[in-house]
């Protein structure tokens, strides 16, 4: 991974979006409501774990934490509750730390967090790495796309 | 997963999100998630499991 990381033709910085109160261990407090493109009202929040033992904000800071670790371009940074995050814990993988739609909602483990690094090695080239063809179709595009794409870590 | 990243670093117009089926049980339930990857575009589940980039991008495109 670090050799990954080393070839980063640019720098790509991870926002950790989490739930208020949550970066500090303490419940968060009833937020406004608000929805997204599905309809969920008030921001959905990983449940704790049978045993309740399991912070999965913290497990998060504490992956995106350790891949920034892995590369000197590779940056981490924690935000409670920031604007355009429907679900927390949550990173956005931001090329040379701008928003350019690429998130990861929930936290990648197992085999989804090899998903997480291959959105920070694709976001650390200068190039995209699709067909010239598929790119120019999404160039072409006249509105707005949203994907989502719903995984397991196995 | 990786192919809906790629889509959206090549076009100012594409998001892409990985959503943690497990973690999100509330949303996964209305967007009727049984079998993963589940590809949702704007909002509307689409099809679920890989299928190559051509495929990919006719399908989302359509």
């Amino acid at each position: 991974m670090r050799e990954w990381f080393a070839e980063l033709e640019r720098p790509v910085e991870l926002l950790v979006a989490l739930k208020a109160g949550s970066a500090a261990g303490e419940a968060g407090d009833a937020r406004p409501e608000r929805s997204d493109a599905f309809g969920v009202r008030g921001p959905e929040e990983t449940p704790r774990a049978g045993s309740g033992d399991v912070d999965f904000g913290r497990e998060m800071v504490r992956v995106c934490e350790g891949l920034a670790e892995l590369g000197e371009r590779v940056t981490c940074r924690v935000e409670e509750e920031p604007e355009g995050f429907p679900r927390f814990p949550a990173v956005s993988v931001r090329p040379e730390g701008r928003h350019v739609g690429v998130r990861y909602d929930g936290l990648p483990w197992g085999y989804e967090l090899g998903s997480l690094v291959g959105a920070i090695v694709e976001a650390g080239r200068e190039e995209p790495t699709l067909r010239p063809e598929s790119v120019e179709a999404l160039q072409a595009l006249e509105s707005d796309l949203a994907l989502d794409v719903f995984v397991t870590p196995t | 997963m990786l192919l809906a990243f790629r889509m959206a670093l090549a076009s100012e117009r594409v998001t892409a999100t990985a959503i943690e089926a497990n973690e999100f049980p509330q949303l996964s339930q209305e967007l009727g998630v049984w079998a993963v990857p589940r590809i949702v575009v704007d909002g509307e589940p689409r099809w679920d499991g890989s299928v190559p980039e051509a495929e990919f991008l006719r399908r989302i495109l359509a």
